[in-house]
């Protein structure tokens, strides 16, 4: 028996998956973050539920936000940064660009580490590794006496071209550890081994920031299970779609930063596999925002640096495209009478207005009930009322009014804008990139994703929208399928042309090692072990980067330099539409990605057959139809769907933590593993057509 | 179960909601536009600098969306539209067509920003325009990267293309692309660059034709109408809370070639009900210099400044622009008569943005802000690099060539502190990592800190200024440094009682007996290794008096290190 908790800022969901029997229950409780003992309980009350004991577990999966929230409300823990003389000033530099050209009044993200608590170092290596200013001893001292009186938590040491040469970053390290052998230091040679001074620094200072609070919230949750006879092993999910046992969890805490939508990307991934779909994307929508992802041919999209929240972070992560369209974003009218969807939030508190919590502004799940689309009664598992006059009042004094519409229409208005804001991060992701939309699928979960995929299925020609049996926890079924990662990299910057392979073999070879050892600490066999290498590579005299498959280390030979060359064309032609055969390219960086395969949960056993058509719970006016016109529609409980059931849109089908509205000129059947497949009818087209697709002259 | 439809109850979409969702699609396109002209380019200064726009327009040269990518350029392609289409005139255009202009004396800006159009046909009729401007790295001239203050002519200034199209129904004029690529430093990223401005272009041509083909060719001409409307009601109905009134100021920038006078940009808004006039009687008449800023950049900073002010949350369009109406006086720096240089504008255009602001000021009563750097420290240089590691395994000498451009304090404002280490107005580049620098250049940045004191004092402190001190490793090594507000009349204005930010300045050898001091635009040095060249902005302005700063941020500023006293 396997169970996944994944503790997120407003709910803890949870997925537990009987092994043997294949069966599969789901649990949804408020958070508390942080604690330990809520986890516990959590476990206690779906463990009782499926008529067992926490003892019984075989395998416990978690993911946390502790490290996130520490960054974004900038709780993490005491950081030292030790730089290169004349550079204190690195993270309060940062690029020196604006986040937004036209507000005056804007203002910078605070750093992780105060310009006060910023150590200068005499020292200086070359752009080639050769030592300039030795570090000596006197000033490896007069450094730590400096540290010591700082009484750091944790220390960050990165210093320039430590990526070239690390020997200063390592003796100031083990004299830390001499010093003050309880704290942890982060060295730059060993988080991010790579060109650019500041998102290496950052990334280095953001390690030692959430190490700390990783450290402590992991600890403490191992203790507590201890207490509570649990001794089942335990995972902990990363940013990157794998998993990571607790002592790499906390040797490597800034892997951990983004996890959080990590889970439903990986439950897509595993589970598109299952079902035959190769290209997807995920859309999940929750309370404040809409998050997208791309699995195409059966990978998921890693990017290696982004900005989080404003500051550079370089570690491997799912590539996640959010945008503020969540369930609270705000509808408003601008100066100019123009109707607006976000990017404001009411978040979980106040909440929407509907939720009668203090909200007043009008939200998408407001607009989402005065339409009709949300069930009163049954709203998030029955734990919210909804208040429907709220929601009514709301949209009517701040967007109905000021725009001299009707409620109902203005509410659409508000989903209409939102749907068309989400289309474009798909483009994005998809089309930009060269994909042809018509042959992905959009697998849609969390609490509003089924009330807006099916939009977006008709105004981007979606192959059609997949949801799951339980969308409000895909996130946390994602944690069962997640294998052990382990990310290893080193700057490697040289021509192709003067590849020396012999060199490339005997980096890489050091990378697998590397891997290799901390799987075998993983306790990983080692025929579960799988070992992937890729180089950031590009053409001579641009900047920006393409990651290209290597070969293994022992495959490399003479030819292996032209051969990648033709590779990273080739990627070039796939990825821009265009690619200069002719230019000098080189490599930057290479990367070792090590795998310890977990084994999969079963597959649920199928949704028992019937005979007769499902039965509707109610009926209720919905504007579904052409033209926006209202039609009698059916709402029914997806409990009461067999296995092959069929429904022609117009209908609504709920379920205890989400909604799923199939339009008019739509078609919804259950499939496998209880995935509803909506599609758009061919004969319906012209019937269904939306308004989108229409012309409005006027 | 048949669902009956409800007739009575049909809601038909509202036009304006119809509009606000073609405007998130007309943007849309625009950013795909974008990422399609950026993902294809060479330069790094597409890459790192973002210096390039794209924009759609209606077929008569209005635009409707621009993906927002560089301030400076806000608006440029509209006024090149009109003088390109009394020369190449829209209606001779044909699908597949590219046409293209640089002239700063045809409505463009300095010779390396090369603009470009192509029509968008959708059954055969034109129903919109294309056009991307992109900052090409060179387009030829005396000097790598073609722009220096000391030219005189703007035919010093690299090749210049009168409107004219450069493809013609698909087909590449072979004649002009190898005319381009003999007349400039490094054929290879021009041209790739130029391909890369035509690839955003065509993807907008194709976006645009599937809007089309949703819409209608009728309601895609009416949806645009709509939300050119819709930006003009956005930004009188700002215009409109501030009430009539007029206000004056002026804002000077060093010469440093033709003459010792500094450059005085002087502005006077008048807000009358809804529409903003902005006049520039009174600023200097134009310089034997490349500082002189061509028309289409003197209009696009004061689009700049008033969205700033104004419409910072508006998507901007063409309705924007229709409340404001800008005067310069022919012959004078902010609109100089052919042949005038214009290669180094973006020092004047500085200061266009931010007269245009500081005249705003006194006009706004909810928003106060002080005066932002616009010293614009840029240090060019280039030779033979002569380090052994460089050298090694090839028989040449390697040469290379790199420009850093330093930010610094911005304003204050009544909303809080101003921002430290920020490019600021029409720009916002990267600050160039010292890692790379060193690794493409015998090049050593030694610093690159914060300077205490350097913001104004006041309630609300300015931004601090930035250092960088450089150490040159070979010998014969040419070097240009550049900065503005090195003297007390041209320096960050301190708003409401607070003090004006730090100086900027330029020095070889600081803090040693052979410091020497640079003038405000040092060009053609040739230094030896072991020179270390320190090169610092300004501050941003304070705003309020000084003395009702709170005390929690005296001290803090005092703990963090960014005042000693």
């Amino acid at each position: 028996m396997r169970l996944s908790i994944d503790v997120g800022g407003t709910f803890t969901d949870l997925v537990l998956i009987d092994d043997a029997g294949g069966r599969t229950l789901v649990d949804k409780v408020p958070s508390t973050p942080g604690s330990a003992r809520a986890v516990i309980e959590s476990i206690d009350r779906i463990t009782r539920r499926a008529g067992t004991t926490a003892a019984g577990l075989d395998l416990l999966l978690h993911g946390f936000t502790i490290a996130t929230n520490a960054w974004l409300t900038r709780t993490g823990s005491r950081v030292v940064l030790l730089t290169t003389a004349g550079f204190r000033d690195v993270l309060a530099l940062g690029s020196q660009r604006r986040s937004d050209t036209y507000d005056l009044g804007a203002a910078k993200p605070e750093p992780l580490v105060p310009r006060s608590r910023v150590v200068e170092v005499a020292e200086r290596i070359d752009a080639f590794g050769q030592v300039v200013t030795p570090l000596d001893e006197t000033e490896t001292t007069r450094v730590l006496d400096a540290v010591a009186a700082l009484d750091p938590e944790a220390l960050a040491v990165s210093l320039l071209f430590s990526w070239a040469n690390p020997v200063h970053e390592k003796r100031l390290a083990a004299a830390f550890r001499q010093r003050l052998p309880d704290r942890p230091v982060y060295c730059s040679c060993e988080v991010n081994p790579e060109i650019e001074e500041y998102p290496r620094a950052n990334t280095t200072a953001a390690a030692a920031y959430v190490g700390p609070p990783v450290r402590q919230y992991t600890e403490a949750l191992e203790a507590a299970l201890a207490g509570a006879g649990i001794a089942a092993p335990l995972r902990y999910m990363r940013s990157d779609g794998g998993s990571a046992t607790a002592l790499s969890a906390r040797g490597n805490p800034a892997a951990m930063l983004l996890s959080g939508p990590a889970g439903g990307v990986v439950a897509a991934l595993a589970l598109g596999e299952a079902l035959g779909v190769a290209d997807l994307i995920t859309f999940d929508m929750g309370g404040t925002s809409a998050d997208f992802s791309v699995v195409r041919e059966g990978r998921t999209a890693t990017v290696r640096d982004r900005d989080f929240d404003g500051l550079p972070l370089r570690v491997p992560m799912l590539e996640i495209k959010a945008i503020s369209a969540g369930g609270g974003s705000i509808g408003s009218v601008d100066r100019g009478g123009g109707l607006r969807v976000g990017p404001a939030s009411a978040g979980a508190v106040p909440g929407p207005a509907c939720y009668a919590r203090g909200g007043t502004e009008p939200t998408l799940t407001d607009a989402a009930l005065v339409l009709g689309m949300l069930e009163v009664e049954t709203f998030a598992g029955g734990e919210i009322g909804l208040d429907l006059e709220r929601a009514r009042n709301a949209i009517g004094s701040r967007v109905a009014a000021p725009l001299g519409l009707s409620i109902e229409v203005a509410a659409l208005g508000m989903l209409e804008v939102a749907t068309a804001s989400m289309a474009q991060a798909i483009r994005e992701l998809s089309t930009e990139r060269g994909d042809d939309v018509a042959l992905f699928s959009l697998l849609a979960f969390g609490g509003a994703g089924g009330l807006f995929a099916p939009w977006l299925l008709r105004d981007l020609g979606l192959r059609e929208v997949l949801v799951p049996r339980h969308p409000g926890v895909f996130a946390a079924l994602g944690l069962h399928y997640a294998d052990l990662h382990h990310h290893a990299q080193a700057s490697f910057p040289v021509a192709l042309v003067g590849l020396d392979p012999d060199r490339l073999r005997s980096v890489l070879g050091e990378l697998a090692t590397s891997l290799d050892a901390a799987l075998e600490r993983d306790g990983v066999d080692r025929r579960a072990r799988r070992m992937t290498f890729s180089a950031d590579m590009r053409y001579v005299g641009q900047h920006h980067r393409l990651e290209v498959p290597l070969p293994a280390p022992d495959a490399l030979d003479a030819a292996s330099g032209g051969k990648l060359g033709g590779d990273f064309h080739d990627h070039h032609e796939r990825r821009y539409g265009y690619c200069h055969r002719g230019s000098a390219v080189e490599i930057t960086n290479v990367h070792a990605v090590g795998l310890g395969v977990q084994s999969r949960p079963p597959e649920p056993p199928p949704e028992p057959a019937r005979e007769s058509d499902p039965v509707p719970r109610a009926w209720r006016c919905v504007p579904l139809g052409a033209g926006m016109g209202h039609l009698r529609t059916p709402v029914f409980h997806r409990d009461d769907l067999a296995a092959d059931a069929r429904l022609a849109g117009p209908a609504i089908v709920v379920q205890d933590d989400s909604t799923l509205v199939v339009l008019t000129g739509q078609t919804a059947r259950v499939g496998r593993l209880g995935f509803i497949h909506v599609t758009d009818t061919p004969a319906g087209a012209g019937r269904g057509d939306i308004p989108s697709r229409r012309s409005h002259a006027r | 179960m048949r669902a009956e439809p409800d007739e009575e109850r049909t809601m038909n979409r509202p036009a304006t909601v119809e509009r606000d969702i073609f405007q998130r699609r007309v943007v849309g396109v625009a950013e795909e536009m974008s990422a399609a002209l950026r993902r294809s380019a060479f330069s790094s200064i597409i890459w790192e600098m973002y210096d390039y726009s794209c924009a759609l327009f209606t077929p008569d040269g209005r635009m409707i969306a621009q993906a927002e990518t560089i301030a400076a350029q806000l608006g440029v392609m509209e006024t090149a539209c009109r003088h390109i289409d009394e020369e190449v005139p829209i209606a001779s255009w044909r699908d597949g067509d590219v046409v293209v202009c640089n002239d700063p004396y045809r409505g463009c800006t300095h010779t390396p920003d090369i603009v470009m159009f192509t029509p968008v046909f959708a059954d055969g009729r034109l129903v919109a325009l294309a056009s991307t401007i992109a900052h090409h790295v060179d387009i030829g001239g005396k000097s790598p990267c073609t722009t220096v203050p000391d030219n005189t002519e703007v035919f010093g200034e690299g090749l210049i293309f009168p409107p004219m199209k450069i493809v013609r129904e698909g087909e590449e004029n072979a004649e002009v692309f190898a005319m381009l690529a003999a007349n400039v430093r490094v054929p290879e990223a021009s041209l790739g660059d130029l391909r890369a401005q035509i690839a955003g272009c065509r993807t907008g041509e194709r976006r645009v034709r599937d809007l089309v083909r949703r819409y209608g060719t009728e309601s895609f001409r009416n949806l645009c109408e709509a939300v050119l409307d819709h930006g003009e009601a956005c930004l009188r109905a700002s215009i409109r809370e501030i009430g009539n009134g007029t206000s004056s100021a002026t804002v000077r920038i060093e010469d440093g070639v033709a003459s010792d006078e500094p450059i005085a940009v002087a502005c006077r808004v008048t807000v009358a009900d809804d529409s903003l006039e902005v006049d520039f009687t009174g600023t200097s008449e134009q310089r034997a210099n490349g500082l002189n800023c061509p028309l289409a950049s003197t209009v696009s900073m004061v689009s700049y400044a008033v969205k700033a002010v104004f419409s910072p949350d508006i998507v901007q369009n063409g309705g924007c622009t229709r409340p404001i109406r800008v005067r310069a006086p022919e012959g004078s720096v902010l609109n100089p008569a052919r042949p005038a240089a214009v290669g180094s504008r973006h020092y004047t255009q500085q200061a266009v943005g931010e007269a245009v602001l500081g005249a705003l000021a006194p006009l706004v009563p909810q928003f106060a802000w002080s005066g932002s750097q616009i010293s614009f420290p840029a240090l060019k240089a280039g030779g033979f690099d002569r380090r052994p590691a460089r050298r090694a395994g090839r028989n040449d000498m390697p040469y290379f060539a790199i420009t850093d451009l330093l930010g610094g304090g911005g304003c204050a404002t009544s909303r809080g502190d101003g921002m430290s280490a920020i490019d600021t107005h029409g720009g916002n580049c990267e600050l160039l990592s010292a890692e790379v620098m060193e690794r493409a250049a015998p090049i050593r940045v030694l610093r690159t800190e914060l300077v205490p004191d350097s913001g104004g004092r006041g309630r609300f402190r300015g931004g601090l200024a930035i250092r960088r001190d450089y150490e040159l490793l070979c010998d014969g090594v040419n070097v240009n440094a550049y900065v503005q507000q090195v003297e007390e009349r041209t320096r960050p204005r301190g708003g409401d009682g607070g003090e004006p930010g730090g100086l900027a300045c330029v020095a070889l050898n600081p803090g040693t007996d052979s410091e020497t001091p640079l003038p405000s635009k040092a060009m053609g040095l040739r230094l030896d290794a072991g020179t270390v060249i320190r090169l610092q902005s300004s501050g941003g302005g304070g705003l309020g008096d000084p003395d009702e700063r709170s005390p929690e941020k005296v001290d803090r500023d005092l703990e963090l290190g960014y005042t000693t006293r």
